[in-house]
């Protein structure tokens, strides 16, 4: 559904369940979903609210 | 034409000519416009089923050639991949893999692709390639993608391909008549687009490929697609009707998966990139984005309708408009069938000789059909507005801004339309519930809206709260509060036991809820009015004929015995009835209650449906009375006795049936509707069972706790 690796991950709105824009599309997330997917921000871009990138599979989780 | 031999089964050629033209599948990712893209190309000439032994609608349309002949067309379920995750990819990975024995394996495919998300897409056009049938894709959604700041190349990725690529708008008819030349094409291009698998997986897949040519018949591209597909998806849906592997196949790929756990590494992982990288280049070749892309209009409405205070707002409009259309907008046709049905019964007893034939037309046939016909108005106003929000893309907004709630109780959003739905009429709710994708979902779903006070309990209702509280100086508010209460019970039961459910029955992990939000769009009434009713028609087809069945039965219950002297009063012969006899027989079962063999012959008759229980009373008690005036009934109901000589109907006994109505299943057409969603007995029966027994015991508890307490 677009949550490729290093794919640019927006979060719209939302907080149990999220609204998410990915590759210019919009998916909504329930929690449990949101925690099966690896997520870190990315630090050229931390200055954009909410905008974070996929980590690669296999990387370390960020603490 | 002859089709290469290795995409037909072996014994089962079906190679396309001019005097056989091919079937084709028609796929592509939920929300690109292939059903728009299937009615634009079929029209009405479409015929809708289910696939045998799962809830699965299949449609098959007949489009024309450019040479006049007919083109059937298979519409397939939506799905991102051919990793089946739902009972809905399963059949279309099934139908593409020639696993079902239903459907034939299709000849040719048309991959639908969304142009505003072109790389997503071209995964399952991708995993279709491997298959090697002839394929035609149809880059649909062009006018969305060029508001979005994106050009494509058709011909370019037409040439990467190998296959034909043709740009359309479904929406607008724009590209249409380039599809059908395609389509009539005697012969199509094999893909030329090859993608290399991970040297470290080659053997694995070269094995099960092998395995699967061999054992289980497939032709070689279709079984190295397969092999592909089971190793990076081995736990996928299975559904009924679905051919099984055979024992090699499942041994081969159970000793390679045994291998790659022992060496710990994800080569499933490993394989999903590759194919991500060989889309990567198609891509952006194909692709330039313009200019850079800014809020689109959908982006903007989604910042008032998704917003965490204007969105609720919005939802709770949206859904007081269908819960305000369904109820009184609904009325009109509704009087007017019950009317008609009514008059034709007079017209056939007038027609007819007295006899138990005119008896069976016109106490079983029409008034048993009818009394199921009469809903059809609230159907299809709820199937409208359901079509209405998914058409313009606002359902899925409405499953997100409910997905927090209904999770509380292990429920999907989706869920919440079917249960409202059920306030109108369970049959439409439970007929609303093919839109949640999860079996175990759906099916608790279905299990509890018939708990959803109806408006067929209304009536009961009515005449309870009338027979309980008849002095005209009771505040209606306190009539309204009792009413209000009953609607709570049957709401709180939902819930209740949606929970319990979900953690016994259908235990499983919480619902994954990933749901793409599609754009928003004009809504397109004729489908929405094509939609409403396709449903209509099978409700009317298949539930139909099971009420016609039970209809006879309970007109069989309630006829027979028959009376020596023929002019007895309706009274007595329904007392002497079998339906009597039953009331008598349930007395000990329900006396508990504080009901007797009369109320038992109520419960017995308005199985049919419940309001048929007012109709019931009023033949039992021997009182003339309308639906709109119960003041007879209700009279007659508090001069009933006990042969002891106390009240029957007391207010603590008038409060218990009401609960016993909130919760037990009194509805034939429901189970119909269960049976026919469920493709089983197995749980209508259940659902019976389940809420029969709450009722019961429910009702003990309440009627004998009163009865300690002096009421």
């Amino acid at each position: 559904m677009g949550f490729g690796e290093a794919a640019l991950v927006k979060k719209i709105s939302g907080h149990t369940t999220s609204l998410c824009q990915v590759n210019g599309t919009r998916i909504a997330l329930n929690h449990d979903a949101a925690k099966a997917i690896l997520v870190e921000p990315l630090p050229a871009l931390g200055s954009i609210a909410g905008t974070a990138g996929l980590r690669p599979h296999g990387a370390a989780p960020t603490p | 034409m002859i089709l290469p031999p290795h995409i037909s089964l072996p014994g089962k050629k079906r190679s396309a000519t001019p005097d056989r033209l091919p079937v084709y599948a028609m796929v592509g990712n939920p929300n690109c416009g292939k059903t728009t893209l299937f009615n634009a190309l079929t029209g009405l000439r479409q015929k809708v089923g289910n696939y045998p032994g799962v809830t699965v609608e299949k449609k098959i349309g007949t489009a024309w050639s450019q040479h006049g002949q007919p083109i059937q067309i298979i519409d397939l379920p939506g799905a991102y991949s051919l990793a089946a995750r739902s009972p809905d990819e399963a059949v279309l990975r099934d139908v593409l893999l020639g696993r079902r024995e239903d459907t034939p394996q299709p000849d040719r495919i048309i991959c639908v692709v969304d142009a505003s998300n072109l790389e997503r897409n071209l995964y399952l056009v991708h995993q279709i390639l491997d298959l090697g049938r002839p394929l035609i894709v149809a880059l649909n959604m062009m006018d969305v993608a060029a508001d979005a700041g994106l050009q494509l190349d058709p011909r370019q990725l037409e040439a990467a391909l190998g296959v034909p690529v043709i740009p359309c708008e479904a929406v607008n008819g724009r590209g249409l008549v380039e599809l059908k030349l395609a389509m009539s094409r005697i012969e199509l291009p094999l893909a030329r687009h090859r993608w290399d698998v991970p040297a470290p997986i080659a053997p694995a897949v070269a094995e099960l490929q092998a395995a699967l040519t061999d054992a289980d018949g497939r032709p070689p591209l279709v079984a190295r697609a397969e092999a592909l597909l089971l190793l990076t998806d081995a736990e996928g849906v299975r559904v009924a009707g679905s051919k099984a592997l055979s024992a090699r196949t499942t041994a081969v790929l159970a000793a390679w998966q045994g291998r790659w756990a022992a060496d710990g590494t994800d080569w499933s992982g490993t394989l999903i990139r590759s194919r991500y990288d060989a889309i990567k280049p198609l891509c952006a070749g194909v692709l330039r984005h313009t200019r850079e892309q800014g809020p689109s209009v959908s982006d903007r409405i989604d910042a008032i309708l998704v917003h965490s205070i204007w969105g609720w707002l919005f939802f709770a409009a949206v859904m007081a408009l269908m819960f305000f259309s369904i109820f009184t907008l609904a009325e009109y046709p509704m009087n007017w069938i019950d009317g008609h049905m009514a008059a034709l019964g007079e017209w056939v007893k007038g027609a007819m000789a007295a006899g138990d034939l005119r008896d069976l037309l016109t106490d079983g046939v029409i008034a048993g059909v009818g009394g199921i016909v009469v809903f059809l108005p609230q159907i299809l106003i709820l199937f409208f507005f359901v079509g209405l929000l998914e058409s313009t893309g606002y359902m899925a907004r409405a499953a997100f801004l409910m997905d927090r709630p209904m999770s509380k109780v292990g429920l999907h959003g989706k869920s919440f339309i079917p249960l409202l739905g059920s306030y109108a009429c369970a049959i439409p709710g439970i007929m609303a519930t093919r839109t949640i994708e999860n079996a175990k979902d759906r099916l608790v779903t279905i299990l509890v809206a018939p708990l959803m006070s109806c408006s067929a309990r209304l009536p009961v209702y009515l005449l309870m709260i009338a027979t309980l509280l008849p002095s005209k100086t009771v505040p209606v508010t306190t009539k309204v509060g009792i009413m209000l209460l009953m609607y709570l019970l049957g709401t709180s039961g939902a819930f209740g036991f949606a929970w319990l459910f979900k953690r016994t029955l259908f235990k499983s992990a919480p619902p994954l809820m990933i749901m793409e939000l599609p754009p928003y769009q004009p809504p397109h009434l004729k489908e929405i009015l094509r939609q409403m009713f396709e449903r209509a028609w099978l409700f009317l087809k298949n539930a139909g004929t099971i009420i016609l069945a039970i209809s006879i039965v309970l007109w069989f219950l309630t006829t027979f015995p028959k009376l020596p002297d023929h002019a007895a009063p309706p009274e007595a012969q329904i007392e002497h009835s079998f339906a009597g006899q039953t009331g008598r027989l349930l007395e000990p079962v329900i006396k508990p209650l504080g009901f007797d063999w009369r109320i038992g012959i109520g419960l017995v008759t308005s199985f049919a449906a419940r309001e048929v229980f007012v109709s019931s009373m009023g033949v039992i008690f021997g009182v003339e009375s309308g639906p709109d005036d119960t003041a007879p009934i209700r009279d007659a109901l508090r001069a009933a006795r006990w042969p002891g000589g106390a009240p029957l109907f007391t207010p603590l006994v008038c409060f218990t049936l009401m609960v016993y109505y909130v919760f037990a299943m009194q509805c034939m057409s429901t189970v119909a509707v269960v049976k026919r969603e469920t493709n089983s007995w197995r749980w209508p029966l259940f659902q019976i069972a389940y809420m029969t027994g709450t009722a019961w015991v429910v009702c003990f508890i309440i009627y004998q706790t009163g009865r300690a307490l002096g009421f």
